[in-house]
């Protein structure tokens, strides 16, 4: 970089220009997290006029914002610092001198935050005192491991924000019983959930792409109900360009073109209701380890509303930043970013990707390899895909409407609750579409007991594949 | 260990593992389910009637040989009543398709069907040789996608046939799938996924029948039966983007074995959700054969021959391109192509730079067919896509007239 210090920086002029920027500027570390800043608050100040029409709330109060982070993800953690520095802004005092922009100090405070983070270590129990709303009360009990370490120094670091930790077993609790687990295979009894889930993953899922694939579904059902239970107004997920080019090549190749629009694109989200798993027997069992707490912030009304209405939006305001700049941004921090993540991330020997045999790697994982590469030479290539899934309709939303009312019907519940969803994901089940094509295909409709609940065709693939 | 037994007859030796979904089978069962599910495909999506003239896109090569063989045993079979003809194109290639036509020519003798060959030069005067000579080995693969499509509808229609069969096999419609969402074009991956493409403004439509069969199902049926094809792939540079989405596509076989299917069924299903189209789920009404597509294009631009062996030229220059228009937009320079949101936005000064991703829909152009001003064959444009090419081509060679 010693010859690249001598010219200045595109934007200010002032500091060397030491940094890339998308292959047109070369910039200085200050003007690099500017241009970050920019591109996601953008997208947040798109987002908050988005939501506030749609909503009935009242738009004096600030918004809550779920952030969904993952404990040493670079792009979650960089959302997070992002929002921080924003909300900081907006409530200084005065605007500090020689801020650029103009922006900040004295304005109105515009969100909240709150953070939660879906703990998938299936490994080792969670803490003793572990409730599905997350605070972990004694680590005493067990030896602090790298993530633990990693997510008291994010509490340190933002000490304003509220922290939730939610384990990945108590997914069989949910509240908003996004899921129904009748489509599922059975939990075995006599597990503990945490055992439960482990038993699920690596034992009932034959393969690193199945595994893979529900985990993550898993995980983002929690967030949604975590954004319920915290009367959030938004999901934000921390997925960038690069990574939204992945979902949207890797889901396809799972067979779920058609709830692509649902997963890879912002916009509110219909969150399924099926029937609760606990049955009465194991609810006891359950209740004692993860049933969330009473004072949480949603009542039982609460609930009651929020099936009425039963959405939530979902926004994902890193879209329009690649991978690697985001991983860039965390070191240019103040103290850097990368000082929360833990070591095994930031180590060196963690960059250099093992090579492992075929069978053992994901759908997802293939795509990350892909995209690493194609980031690396043709990233306009990487964010046309991303623009071309926006493009994409959403199923369900536009044929509830144009569906013309049948036998008799007549109010809208009715006819809503007429588009199934599928059992796991959560999308409007495309039945006709699966019957088609079995038919190309000569295949028989699964036997499915009357009373089990059915998956869309990319789900199933996942459980039986 | 016992050797296993195929897993439908359970009386031979499994000798094949099938590609498609691992199960284990002898040898006679193996070819036995291939011929049946390119048979069930046939009368699912309803593609021939008796007494029709089919012609088979031949190019000697292992897809279309397959087709012809088992086109004519289930013909025999399940006596379909087609009239079988093989059709090949010369594109004027010699190292590779002047021994490819060899091949189709022994096939012809084999299968006991009558062969037309149609050249590039006595279509549009010129030989791949000669473009590539022109215009070098850059993008040439556009001109001879262009124009073999063409070609096949004018052969067909000089021996009076309506119907085209390709040998295009699952990985190559997967591949088309991934390709175009690469590049971004809708349009293409909603026409690429039908198994009938040709419109009403054309006399000859095209199907393929071995739409879900796997390529190395083929490679295998091809082997299994000893049938006679041409292994070379072409000499000239393939596409980037499909090498690139070809080496995906492998890639993800080997991780998961049903992802070729699954993508096939993404395309099918992401076709619906492109704007202005049908969203009804079923677009076959139980019976009646799917809508077929329009033809143009519609495998893309190229002949999918290339195996991962990519130059990435078209990839970098889309990506030139892409850079191009986003600073473009950036810097306000292009007027918004975006729809104008209903909503108010305007109380208080917009942040320039509106961003115009993901939220906004723009419609996609559906494109209205006529047919070319030059030479008739079904256009969206004035003039044919070939017609088009062949004037820059004649441009540069004044001289020469056919």
């Amino acid at each position: 970089m010693a010859e690249a210090s001598q010219a200045p920086c595109n934007r200010c002029q002032e500091n060397p220009g030491t940094l890339d920027l998308r292959g047109a500027e070369r910039v200085c570390p200050q003007c690099f997290c500017t241009y970050v800043g920019n591109k996601t608050i953008k997208r947040m100040e798109q987002m908050q006029r988005e939501t506030r029409n749609s909503g009935s709330k009242l738009p004096t109060r600030p918004q809550r914002y779920l952030l969904a982070l993952s404990c040493g993800g670079a792009s979650s953690t960089a959302l997070l610092n992002l929002l921080h520095d924003n909300l900081a802004r907006q409530q200084a005092p005065q605007p500090a001198k020689g801020t650029k922009g103009g922006k900040g100090g004295g304005q109105r405070v515009r969100f909240e935050i709150v953070v939660a983070w879906v703990d998938c270590d299936l490994s080792r129990p969670p803490p003793v005192s572990f409730s599905a709303d997350g605070e972990t009360a004694d680590t005493e009990t067990r030896p602090e491991t790298e993530a633990d370490a990693a997510w008291q120094r994010y509490k340190a670091r933002y000490p304003t924000f509220t922290f939730h930790r939610i384990p990945l077993s108590s997914a069989p609790s949910l509240r908003t019983n996004s899921i129904d687990w009748s489509s599922l295979p059975p939990l075995k009894e006599g597990l503990t959930p945490h055992e439960q889930l482990a038993d699920l993953l690596y034992t009932r899922l034959a393969t690193p792409s199945s595994r893979a694939d529900v985990q993550r579904l898993l995980v983002r059902h929690l967030l949604m109900d975590a954004a319920r239970r915290e009367g959030c107004d938004v999901l934000l997920l921390g997925t960038n360009t690069t990574a939204l080019a992945e979902l949207t090549l890797a889901e396809t190749a799972k067979g779920r073109g058609f709830s692509l629009p649902w997963q890879v694109n912002d916009g509110p989200f219909q969150l399924p209701s099926f029937a609760s798993y606990l049955s009465p027997s194991s609810q006891g069992q359950n209740q004692d380890q993860q049933a969330p707490s009473e004072d949480t912030k949603a009542t039982e009304s609460d609930i009651a509303n929020s099936k009425a209405n039963n959405q939530l939006s979902i926004y994902h305001p890193l879209r329009e930043l690649f991978r690697s700049e985001l991983q860039t941004y965390i070191t240019l921090t103040t103290p850097p970013l990368t000082d929360l993540l833990p070591a095994s991330i930031t180590s060196p020997a963690a960059a250099a990707v093992a090579v492992v045999s075929h069978k053992d790697l994901s759908i997802d994982e293939v795509m990350s390899r892909y995209f690493a590469e194609v980031e690396v030479n043709y990233p306009s290539v990487v964010a046309n895909v991303v623009r071309t899934t926006g493009k994409l309709e959403r199923p369900g939303a536009g044929a509830a409407a144009a569906e013309e009312p049948k036998e008799g019907e007549t109010t809208t519940g009715t006819s809503r609750s007429r588009q199934r969803q599928c059992g796991l994901c959560g999308i409007v089940l495309d039945e006709a579409g699966d019957a088609r094509w079995r038919g190309e295909l000569g295949e028989q409709a699964p036997e499915v007991e009357e009373r089990r609940g059915k998956l869309c065709y990319g789900c199933g693939r996942s459980m039986n594949g | 260990m016992a050797p296993a037994l195929c897993a439908v007859c359970k009386t031979e030796r499994a000798l094949i593992k099938r590609p498609k979904n691992h199960q284990k089978l002898c040898k006679g069962c193996f070819t036995q389910i291939f011929e049946d599910e390119v048979h069930h495909t046939i009368l699912s999506s309803s593609l021939f009637y008796p007494g029709e003239k089919i012609a088979i896109g031949a190019s000697g090569g292992k897809d279309s040989t397959v087709l012809a063989s088992v086109l004519k045993t289930l013909n025999e079979r399940h006596k379909y009543g087609l009239d079988l003809v093989l059709l090949s194109i010369d594109e004027g290639i010699k190292g590779y398709r002047d021994d490819s036509l060899e091949t189709v020519k022994r096939n012809a003798a084999q299968y006991d069907m009558p062969l037309k060959i149609v050249g590039y030069d006595e279509l549009y005067g010129w030989t791949m040789d000669q473009v590539v000579e022109t215009i070098g080995k850059k993008g040439n693969c556009t001109y001879c996608g262009v124009f073999r499509r063409q070609a096949l509808d004018r052969g067909a229609k000089m021996l009076g046939i309506k119907h085209v069969v390709t040998g295009h096999n699952a990985d190559d419609v997967a591949e088309t799938v991934l390709m175009n969402l690469l590049r971004g074009d809708l349009a293409r991956l909603s026409r690429a996924t039908s198994i009938v493409t040709g419109s009403n403004a054309s006399d000859v439509k095209r199907s393929k029948p071995l739409k879900y069969a796997y390529e190395k199902e083929i490679v295998l049926y091809a082997h299994h039966k000893r049938l006679d094809y041409f292994s070379t792939e072409c000499i000239y540079s393939p596409e980037a983007f499909r090498g690139s989405a070809r080496t995906l596509i492998k890639s993800l076989e080997r991780v998961r074995p049903s992802a070729i299917l699954d993508v096939v069924r993404s395309g099918e299903d992401m076709a619906r959700l492109v704007p202005g189209q049908n969203q009804d789920a079923c677009a076959c009404k139980a019976n009646t054969s799917p809508a077929p597509v329009a033809a143009e294009e519609d495998n893309g631009s190229g002949c999918g021959s290339a195996n991962g062996r990519s130059t990435g030229g078209e990839m970098a220059a889309m990506e030139k391109q892409l850079k191009e228009n986003e600073k473009a937009a950036e810097e306000k320079l292009e007027t918004e192509i975006a729809i104008p949101k209903p909503n108010e936005k305007g109380s208080r000064p917009k942040p320039e730079k509106e961003s115009k991703a993901s939220s906004t829909t723009v419609p996609i152009m559906k494109q209205k067919l006529g047919s070319c001003e030059r030479c008739g064959y079904m256009s969206s444009q004035k003039l044919c896509q070939a017609c088009m090419l062949l004037e820059g081509l004649n441009k540069n060679r004044p001289e020469i007239q056919i």
